[in-house]
C-alpha cells in the first residue's frame, strides 16, 4: 500500500501492464485449455454441458480406442510419417540453409544480392501458385508419393536461410574469424571449427521453426501423397475428418470418428511441438535476430 | 569456394523457388487444357469475374486488421515481457507461443466451439455483448475480424518468441545508462527498446502483409463448420485455389497468383526502400 | 478433342506409357483387369465385394476424402498419370464439375448402360447425372426430403402430421408459443427445400437446352414459401440454428422438436446418433405440398454418384463396375443409405421395416413412396447454389433480416456465377 502511494505512476503503469498480460494468457491460453480439456468429453457433454467440464475415464477411453482402432491404427502410421518427414525434411533444411546463409552473410561473390532478393520473393509467394509446378515436376522425376519427395519439397525453407544469413552477418565476432584466418584455417575449417559452435542458437532456431513448419505440413503433403499410406498427420486427419463427417456431419456413414475423436487427435498432435518448443527454449531464446540489432 | 556451400540451397532453390514461380508465370499465359498461348485471356478472366472485386476488399480489409493487430500486440507483449523476470516472461511466452502448434483440422474444430455462444469458453462474454448464435458472433466481429483473430491467434506468438530473443539480446550497457539518466521502465520500452527493435517490427510487417494477402485457409475452413457458414470464394487466394482445382484451369489460377505476388513483392520493395530497412548488401 | 495428344513432349513418356498399356490391354483381354479406383469410407465395402466376386478384375482402392476428390483429379489429370478409372462422388456437383472442357473425366454412358437398367432407377433419381442430355453416372443413393416425426409425442400435443405447406406454417404456429419448433431455417439445403417446393426456379437446367439455366427468383412461386420460412424464423418455429449446431441438438435431444423437414437419411444418420430420439418414436411421412399443388415437391439433401473415366484402357470393365456397384441387389441391400435402383432399395427396405427402432413399418414406404414426387431439377450444377445461398440468405437471416429481401441479392449472385461459369442464363 505505501510503496503505491509512494510511486503511484509506476504502480498504475505496473497494473496495466499485469492486467494486459492477464488479458493475453486468457485470450491464448483459454482455448488451449478448453482444447485439452475437450480431449476427454463425450460428443454429448461437449453439446451441453458448460465448456470447462472435465469427461470422464471411460469416455477418454472409448475416444481413444475409436481413435486408435480406425483402420489398424492407421493414425499410427500417419504419426511414424510425420515423423519421418519432419526429421528429414529439418535435416536437409540444415543442411541447406545455415551453410548458405554463412557464406551470403561472410562473403561476397557474383550472384549474391540476386539469390538474397529471390529467396526474399520465395518467402512470400503464395503455395497454391507453386504447388501445380511442383506436383508436376516431382511426377517426371517420380518422386509423388515417396518419403524422398517431400523431404526434398520441404528441405526448402528460405526463412531459415534469411535467419541464419541475419545471426552471421552481424552476430558473429569478426575479430574471431580474422584471426582464425591468419591462423591458416581454410575456408572449410573456419565454418566448421569457428562458426557452427558459435551458431548453435541459430541452428536451434531454424530447427524449430523448420520442425513447425513441417510437422503442420498440409498443402504440398496434400498435393505430393495420394496414397494414404504415405500421409503425414495433418493430411491424413483432415481426410480422416471429412470422411467421416465428424465436424459437418455430412456424408451419412458409420464410421466412429465424431468431435471427441477429432479434438483427442488433435491434442495428439500439438504435443509434440509443445514438447519441442521447451526443449528448444533453452537454445533458441538467445539466439534471435540477435544481432541484427546490433549491427 | 562460396557456391559450393550454397550448393544444397541452390539446388532446393532453383526446384522449388525459381522454377515453380517462372513456371506459374509460364503458365498464366497458357490455355493450360491444349497448351496454346493466348496472351492476356487468363487475366481478363481473373479480371472479369464477379467474385475478384468483393474478395480483394475482404483481402484488404482483414489484411489491415491483421497487421495492425499483429504489430501493436506483439510489440506491446513484447516489451511488456521484456519487463519481466526471466523466469515469468519464459512460462508466458509459451503460452503464447502454443496456438501456433494448434493447426489444420485441430483449428476449424477449435474455431468451432470458441465461436459458438452455446458452448464457447468465452460464452459469457458473447452473452454480455448480447450475441446468442455463432452466426451472431461471426456477424458481430464480421468475417474479416474473425479471420484476423483466428490468423492473430496462430501467428503472433512465433513472433513473440522471435522478438524475446532480440529484445534479451540488447546490450546491458545502453540500458543501464538509461536506467541510470533516470528513464523509468515505460520510457525505457518507448524510447530505448522499441527504437532499437524496429527493424525487426518492420519485417515483421512485411511478412505478416505478404502472408495476409494470401489469406486461404481461415475462410476456407469455414465451410467444415457447416455449410451455413461456407465462405469458399471470400479471398483471392481461394478464387485461385478454385479456379484451379474446382475448375481444372490451371492457367487462370497462375494468373491470379501471379497479381498476388507482384502486389506482395511492389509492397515489400516499397516498404523496404522507404524505411532504408534493410541493405541487402 | 485432340488435348490428349498434343500435349508437349515432356508428357511424351507417360503418353508412351498409356499407349503400351491400351496396347497391352487389347492383347490380353482375357487376362486379369486391374482398374484403380476412388473411393470414400463407406463405400469401400461395395469395391471390396466387387473385387471378391469377379475373378478377371481386380481393384485397386484408394480412399479419397469426399471433399478433396476433384482437387486430387484435377492434379492426375494435369499429370496424366494416376488417373482412376472409377471414382465415386459425393457431391452431385462433381458430375457437372468433371465434364467441362477444362476437366473433362467422365465417360458418356448413354448407349453403355441399357435403357431397361435405367428404368429400373427410381424416376428423376438420375437427374444429378443427366448433364446436357447424356448419361454421365450413376446415382447410388437417393436423398429426398421428406417429414419426420416423433409420433408419441405428435399424438401426446394431440396435432396431426400436416400433408401441406399451409398446415406446416399453421401448426408451426401454434407450437411455438410452447417452445417448440419445426426444424432448422438457416441450413442451405433445406431453405433451397422449401422454395423448391413451390416451383421456384433457383437454377434449373432448361430441356433441350445445353448449358441453360432458369433463373428466376421474382415470381409468386418464390415469395410464397419465402414468406413462410420468414413467418416461421420470426415466430420461432423454424430455428436460427442450423440441425448440426449446439443448441439445436439441445433442443432436438430435449423433446422441443416434434416434427422437421429432412432427407431420407436423416432418421439413421441424425435423428437416431444425434438427437438421440428413443427407440419406437420415430416415424415418417410423405413430403408436403402447396394447397393449390395436386402432389408434392420435394428436393434432395445430398446423394453420391458412380462415374467412369473416358479414356480408360477398360471401358466394359469400367461400365461393368458402375453399374454393379449402383444396382446389384445384393450389394446394395447392406448399403447404407437408401439405394436409388429401384429393386435393390425394395430389398434394402426390409430390414428398415423390420427395425424396431422406428414407431411403426411405415418409414421405409414414406421414403421409396416420396420418390416419385423428387424435383427433376435437382441437377449437377459447376457452382454451388448452397454456396450462394450461405452468403445471401444465411447472411440475411443472421442479421435480423428477411429471406423475402435477400431474394433479388441470390437471383443476382446466381445469375453471376452461371454466366461465369459457362452457363447461359434464362
Amino acid at each position: 500500500m505505501s510503496s503505491r502511494a509512494a510511486w503511484p505512476r509506476i504502480s498504475i503503469g505496473r497494473f496495466f501492464v499485469f492486467a494486459f498480460l492477464a488479458f493475453a494468457v486468457c485470450f491464448y491460453g483459454i482455448p488451449l485449455l478448453w482444447l485439452f480439456i475437450a480431449g476427454t468429453r463425450s460428443e454429448g457433454s461437449l453439446f451441453s454441458d458448460p465448456p470447462f467440464t472435465i469427461g470422464t475415464w471411460d469416455v477418454f477411453v472409448r475416444t481413444w480406442t475409436n481413435l486408435t482402432t480406425y483402420n489398424n491404427f492407421q493414425i499410427g502410421t500417419w504419426a511414424i510419417n510425420s515423423l519421418i518427414y519432419s526429421v528429414g525434411g529439418v535435416a536437409l533444411s540444415l543442411i541447406a540453409s545455415i551453410p548458405a546463409g554463412y557464406v551470403l552473410a561472410l562473403s561476397e561473390f557474383p550472384g549474391r544480392k540476386l539469390i538474397l532478393v529471390v529467396t526474399l520473393i520465395a518467402m512470400i509467394t503464395p503455395s497454391t501458385a507453386v504447388v501445380l509446378p511442383i506436383f508436376l515436376e516431382m511426377n517426371l522425376l517420380g518422386l509423388n508419393n515417396t518419403y524422398a519427395g517431400l523431404v526434398l519439397a520441404t528441405g526448402f525453407f528460405p526463412f531459415g536461410v534469411y535467419l541464419a544469413y541475419i545471426y552471421f552477418s552481424s552476430a558473429l565476432p569478426k575479430g574471431v574469424m580474422d584471426s582464425a584466418r591468419v591462423d591458416g584455417c581454410n575456408r572449410f575449417q573456419l565454418f566448421t571449427r569457428i562458426a557452427l559452435p558459435l551458431a548453435r542458437p541459430i541452428v536451434a532456431l531454424v530447427a524449430f521453426f523448420s520442425f513447425l513448419a513441417n510437422w503442420s505440413n498440409y498443402f504440398l503433403a496434400f498435393v505430393l501423397l495420394s496414397d494414404d499410406k504415405l500421409y503425414n498427420l495433418p493430411v491424413g486427419l483432415t481426410a480422416l475428418v471429412s470422411g467421416s463427417g465428424a465436424l459437418s456431419n455430412l456424408p451419412a456413414n458409420d464410421v466412429p470418428i465424431k468431435k471427441p475423436e477429432v479434438i483427442l487427435a488433435a491434442v495428439l498432435v500439438v504435443l509434440p511441438v509443445f514438447l519441442v518448443f521447451i526443449v528448444a527454449q533453452r537454445f533458441v531464446r538467445s539466439g534471435m535476430l540477435s544481432g541484427a540489432e546490433k549491427g | 569456394m562460396s557456391y559450393l556451400f550454397m550448393l544444397p540451397y541452390l539446388v532446393l532453390l532453383f526446384m522449388f523457388g525459381v522454377f515453380p514461380v517462372l513456371y506459374a508465370f509460364g503458365l498464366s499465359f497458357f490455355d493450360t487444357i491444349d497448351m496454346v498461348f493466348w496472351g492476356l485471356t487468363n487475366y481478363e478472366f481473373a479480371f472479369n469475374d464477379f467474385r475478384v472485386p468483393k474478395s480483394a476488399v475482404n483481402v484488404l480489409t482483414f489484411v489491415s486488421l491483421w497487421v495492425s493487430l499483429t504489430v501493436l500486440g506483439v510489440a506491446v507483449l513484447s516489451l511488456m515481457l521484456d519487463s519481466l523476470g526471466r523466469r515469468s516472461a519464459t512460462t508466458l511466452r509459451t503460452i503464447f507461443f502454443l496456438p501456433g502448434a494448434v493447426t489444420s483440422s485441430a483449428i476449424v474444430v477449435l474455431w468451432l466451439f470458441v465461436l459458438d455462444p452455446s458452448v464457447s469458453p468465452f460464452q459469457s462474454i458473447f452473452h454480455l455483448v448480447g450475441w446468442d448464435t455463432r452466426q451472431n458472433v461471426i456477424s458481430g466481429l464480421s468475417f474479416a475480424g474473425v479471420f484476423a483473430i483466428m490468423a492473430y491467434f496462430s501467428a503472433s506468438g512465433g513472433w513473440i518468441v522471435v522478438f524475446g530473443g532480440a529484445l534479451s539480446s540488447l546490450p546491458t550497457e545502453v540500458m543501464e545508462a538509461a536506467r541510470i539518466d533516470g528513464a523509468n521502465r515505460f520510457q525505457l520500452a518507448t524510447r530505448i527498446k522499441l527504437p532499437m527493435i524496429w527493424r525487426s517490427v518492420v519485417l515483421m510487417a512485411i511478412l505478416s502483409f505478404a502472408a495476409g494477402l494470401q489469406l486461404f485457409v481461415e475462410p476456407q475452413l469455414m465451410s467444415l463448420a457447416g455449410q451455413q457458414f461456407s465462405q469458399v470464394d471470400w479471398s483471392l487466394n481461394q478464387l485461385a485455389f478454385q479456379y484451379a482445382f474446382k475448375m481444372g484451369d490451371f492457367g487462370a489460377s497462375a494468373a491470379l497468383s501471379t497479381l498476388l505476388v507482384g502486389t506482395s513483392i511492389a509492397i515489400a520493395l516499397i516498404i523496404i526502400f522507404a524505411t532504408k530497412f534493410y541493405t541487402i548488401d | 478433342m485432340t488435348s490428349q495428344r498434343s500435349i508437349v513432349g515432356k508428357n511424351a513418356a507417360i503418353a508412351g506409357g498409356l499407349a503400351t498399356a491400351l496396347l497391352a490391354g487389347a492383347a490380353t483381354a482375357q487376362d486379369a483387369i486391374t482398374l484403380n479406383v476412388w473411393s470414400d469410407t463407406p463405400r469401400l465395402a461395395t469395391f471390396e465385394a466387387y473385387d471378391q466376386s469377379h475373378d478377371n478384375v481386380t481393384l485397386n482402392v484408394v480412399t479419397v476424402a469426399p471433399t478433396d476428390l476433384v482437387a486430387k483429379l484435377q492434379l492426375a489429370m494435369q499429370a496424366r498419370s494416376e488417373i482412376p478409372d472409377v471414382i465415386f462422388m459425393s457431391d452431385i456437383g462433381y458430375g457437372a464439375q468433371l465434364s467441362t472442357r477444362r476437366s473433362n473425366y467422365l465417360m458418356d454412358l448413354s448407349d453403355k448402360v441399357p435403357q431397361a437398367l435405367q428404368d429400373e432407377f427410381y424416376p428423376n433419381s438420375n437427374s444429378p447425372c443427366m448433364i446436357n442430355g447424356k448419361l454421365l453416372c450413376l446415382r447410388n443413393d437417393m436423398a429426398h426430403m421428406i417429414v419426420w416425426y416423433n409420433k408419441a409425442q405428435m399424438a401426446e400435443l394431440g396435432k396431426a402430421v400436416p400433408t401441406t405447406w399451409e398446415e406446416f406454417e399453421q401448426l408451426g404456429a401454434e407450437l411455438s408459443s410452447m417452445g417448440y419448433s419445426l426444424g432448422t431455417g438457416v441450413e442451405p439445403w433445406p431453405l433451397v427445400g422449401y422454395l423448391m417446393s413451390g416451383g421456384c426456379e433457383i437454377a434449373l437446367p432448361v430441356a433441350g437446352k445445353d448449358d441453360t439455366l432458369k433463373i428466376d427468383l421474382t415470381t409468386e412461386r418464390c415469395l410464397k414459401p419465402a414468406r413462410m420460412v420468414d413467418n416461421m424464423l420470426a415466430n420461432g418455429s423454424l430455428s436460427k440454428f442450423g440441425p448440426f449446431e449446439p443448441d439445436f441438438v439441445n433442443q432436438a435431444k430435449t423433446g422441443k422438436v416434434p416434427l422437421m423437414i429432412g432427407p431420407t437419411w436423416f432418421g439413421e444418420y441424425v435423428i437416431k446418433p444425434t438427437y438421440e430420439f428413443a427407440p419406437g418414436l420415430l416415424a415418417a411421412a410423405l413430403p408436403l405440398k402447396w394447397a393449390d399443388q395436386d402432389q408434392p415437391l420435394t428436393w434432395s439433401w445430398g446423394g453420391g454418384t458412380y462415374g467412369g473415366w473416358k479414356d480408360t484402357a477398360h471401358q466394359d470393365a469400367v461400365v461393368d463396375l458402375l453399374i454393379w456397384s449402383s444396382s446389384d441387389v445384393a450389394n446394395q441391400t447392406s448399403a447404407v443409405t437408401l439405394p436409388a435402383h429401384e429393386p435393390s432399395a425394395l430389398a434394402w427396405g426390409e430390414k428398415l421395416k423390420a427395425d424396431a427402432y422406428y414407431a411403426d413399418d411405415g418409414v421405409f414406404a414414406a421414403e421409396v413412396d416420396s420418390a416419385a414426387y423428387s424435383h427433376p431439377g435437382y441437377a449437377s450444377l459447376r457452382f454451388s447454389v448452397a454456396d450462394a445461398v450461405a452468403k445471401t440468405l444465411v447472411q440475411e437471416i443472421g442479421t435480423g433480416g428477411k429471406i423475402v429481401d435477400a431474394l433479388p441479392a441470390l437471383q443476382e449472385e446466381l445469375i453471376n456465377l452461371a454466366k461465369l461459369n459457362g452457363y447461359s442464363v434464362e
